[in-house]
């Protein structure tokens, strides 16, 4: 039963963009203050794995229309495609799939912990920005 | 060469350590090869859990496409990422075994699949609505196909791993093999050096020390002839040496010990016979019989010197042992002064020959017989006088050493005090029984002598006679002449009466101008012819001034008497013959009575 709503709910999610705007960030100590897309894009894609001498790990959140949008704006790539990239990547390159998370919360809670964190949440998410800094804003394409 | 036994033991300890570090190094060599198969076993076993923790995630992986079949839910695509990332992790180790052509061929093959195998998992994992989706599930199932393919071509590791497994064990079974060979031409060397290295500790220090042990205790039991042969070339060699030294030094010792001891007891013998006897016929005897016997030598002779002629002679057959040497010397006088016997008489020097044949100055004559090679000859005396001299005689050359020649001496000194003393005791014998004036026997000796021959002539029942004399007016001769003239007379009178009477016969002095006559063997007729003769004797004599006597020469008057027919004691043969010669005096003098 549980299942049941929940594959509804997402398959809502999964057929519609989201439209709004997107933040992207960081950990408030950390040394980036802005940062382009291209370079967002490189990250995600495991090719930057270091900024300024500070490590950088890309976050995701869960499989859904956020992850689709963001995808499509800064890397321009849907969510297969991508997973097609990194499964030939970490066999051939070594490397890890960028981990994903469930909730807005969590990916904040991360941040604020990890100087090394990179993620994003809907600009609208974000009620208070204590111990993190937004470096990017990416509004959907 | 000389290697000390520092040397040695040194040698020994860095030989031991050589040998320990061989020994070392090969146990580290095998423990080495166990540590390679040891990680190489391990590599293994980590491949093998790879290969198959590889081949459970391809079935794993199958998990979230079935169940997003199922139920549609998207969220499987992201346990889709941490399984196929898990797999990454497992093929990534996989890959760094690589290095094996073979394994590479596989890797490679195995990643291509495995690509593949994913991104057909994606295509379906973003199929829309799945669940009953018919081309899904056709896609499913080949998947799945795959899925059986792609875990057949990780066995391909396990092949490789097992051929690895196969020849580790091979490699394993080699290197025990050749450990265990190695193990026992180790431990047999070990035990073949350990042995070399005994056997050189016992022929270089245990054996020389036991026979120096032994050998030590064999000199100390007394055996100082025993030498000790030890040829290890070091200290032990040195000390044998000195112990060897030591034993001839000891030997030496005693040699001269005994010598000394033989000498002592020698000269002891000889001074102990010396001093028996004071006769010089025996001591004579004596000397050349324990020369004889104290030296071994059969030839021996005493020599003396004759004061008025000047000349050795062999002294008496008592002087001589052996008859050859006594037939050939006996009769043989040598000048002082004049050859080999002359000479040492003459310098007081002794002379030991050890050969004649060598010596040059030796007469022919000189030599008692032939077969004598060997002389010692050891002149004698007391105060600066030589009286004689010791000769000894052997066979065959170099029998007297510097030795004998001392001891000889030695018996020399003793010989000529010996001698000495025997001249003295004579001579002290003879005063006590002489008359210091006329050389007669004296008063005392007579009474004495004349006790002995009564008791003789009783005895064997034979005639004694006894005559007693007296100067007739001797008072006169003194007071006219003096005194000494009167003693010059006693003293010719004492002479013509011992020429005049038998040697048997034995005069004394029995008072100041008397004297008497013992006749042994003797008739009172025959005694009376027998002063008679003396009587005349002294009548015809020519006496100094004997023509102012009374009568106009110088007579005496005699008494005699015999025993048996006058007297059976000497007291009264004495009284019967003063009474004869008392009436002699009364009857006119110069004449003879009988009792």
């Amino acid at each position: 039963m549980k299942k049941l709503i929940f594959t509804v709910i997402f398959m809502f999610f999964a057929a519609n963009l989201y439209a709004g705007e997107i933040a992207v960030i960081v950990n408030e100590s950390g040394p980036l203050t802005q940062i382009s897309e291209a370079d967002i894009r490189e990250i995600y894609l495991g090719n930057i794995r270091f900024i300024k001498g500070v490590a950088v790990t890309p976050l995701h959140y869960r499989e859904g229309s956020i992850k689709d949008t963001f995808l499509s704006s800064i890397i321009d790539m849907n969510s297969r495609e991508y997973r097609v990239y990194w499964t030939k990547k970490i066999f051939q390159e070594g490397g890890s799939i960028p981990v994903s998370q469930n909730s807005f919360g969590m990916i904040i809670l991360t941040v604020k912990k990890d100087m090394a964190v990179i993620g994003y949440v809907p600009i609208s998410e974000l009620k208070e920005t204590e111990g993190i800094k937004i470096i990017k804003k990416i509004a959907a394409k | 060469m000389k290697i000390s036994i520092n040397r040695k033991i040194l040698g020994l300890f860095l030989t031991g350590v050589v040998i320990f570090a061989i020994f070392a190094s090969s146990t580290f060599l095998v423990i080495k090869d166990n540590q390679k198969a040891v990680y190489k076993a391990n590599t293994i076993s980590k491949k093998v859990n790879l290969t198959g923790d590889l081949q459970v995630q391809v079935n794993r992986l199958l998990l979230p496409v079935n169940y997003y079949l199922i139920a549609g839910d998207i969220k499987e695509r992201d346990n889709f990422d941490s399984i196929i990332g898990e797999m990454s992790k497992s093929f990534a180790e996989l890959k760094i075994f690589s290095g094996d052509k073979r394994w590479q061929t596989v890797a490679e093959r195995v990643e291509k699949d495995v690509i593949d195998f994913g991104e057909k998992t994606i295509n379906i994992l973003y199929i829309d609505n799945p669940v009953g989706n018919k081309k899904a599930q056709e896609l499913m199932a080949e998947l799945t196909l795959l899925s059986e393919v792609l875990v057949k071509e990780v066995d391909g590791f396990h092949a490789i791993v097992e051929d690895e497994v196969k020849k580790m064990e091979e490699d394993v079974d080699r290197d025990t093999r050749r450990s265990n060979i190695y193990a026992v031409i180790i431990l047999s060397a070990l035990i073949f050096f350990a042995l070399l290295l005994y056997y050189y500790l016992r022929i270089s220090v245990t054996t020389p020390i036991r026979r120096l042990h032994e050998g030590a205790g064999i000199i100390a039991k007394g055996d100082l002839a025993h030498r000790l042969n030890i040829n290890t070339g070091d200290e032990l060699e040195d000390l044998a040496g000195a112990f060897n030294d030591m034993a001839s030094s000891l030997g030496e010792a005693r040699t001269e010990l005994d010598r000394r001891i033989f000498e002592l007891y020698t000269l002891y013998n000889i001074s102990k016979v010396l001093s028996t006897t004071f006769e010089t016929e025996e001591l004579l005897k004596e000397i050349v019989k324990k020369v004889s016997s104290d030296f071994s030598i059969e030839d021996v002779l005493v020599m003396l010197v004759d004061d008025k002629t000047q000349e050795l002679f062999v002294a008496s057959s008592a002087g001589c042992l052996s008859e050859d040497v006594c037939e050939y010397m006996g009769g043989r006088k040598y000048k002082v002064g004049e050859g080999l016997y002359g000479w040492a008489a003459m310098s007081g020097k002794a002379r030991l020959i050890r050969d004649v044949h060598t010596e040059k100055d030796i007469l022919p004559d000189e030599i008692p017989y032939s077969d004598i090679q060997s002389i010692i000859i050891v002149p004698f005396g007391v105060r600066e006088k030589i009286l004689g001299l010791l000769c000894g005689y052997k066979k065959g050359p170099k029998f007297f050493e510097r030795g004998d020649l001392s001891l000889f001496m030695a018996v020399a000194e003793q010989v000529a005090l010996a001698l000495e003393n025997a001249r003295l005791y004579k001579e002290t014998k003879m005063m006590a029984i002489t008359d210091g004036l006329t050389g007669l026997y004296n008063h005392r000796y007579f009474v004495g002598r004349l006790k002995d021959e009564i008791k003789r002539a009783e005895r064997y029942e034979r005639p004694l006679s006894l005559i007693i004399m007296d100067i007739d007016y001797f008072k006169h001769y003194n007071d006219t002449h003096g005194h000494q003239a009167g003693d010059e007379i006693l003293r010719m009178l004492a002479e013509l009466i011992t020429k005049t009477i038998r040697t048997s016969d034995i005069a004394a002095r029995y008072g100041g101008e008397e004297f008497v006559i013992i006749s042994s063997e003797t008739s009172k007729e025959r005694v009376v012819q027998m002063a008679e003769r003396v009587k005349k004797a002294i009548e015809d004599y020519p006496f100094p001034k004997k023509e102012t006597q009374p009568g106009g020469t110088l007579t005496v008057s005699f008494g005699v008497a015999t025993f048996k027919v006058d007297a059976t004691i000497a007291d009264e043969l004495i009284k019967k013959a003063d009474s004869a010669l008392y009436k002699a005096k009364e009857s006119g003098r110069n004449r003879v009575v009988a009792a």
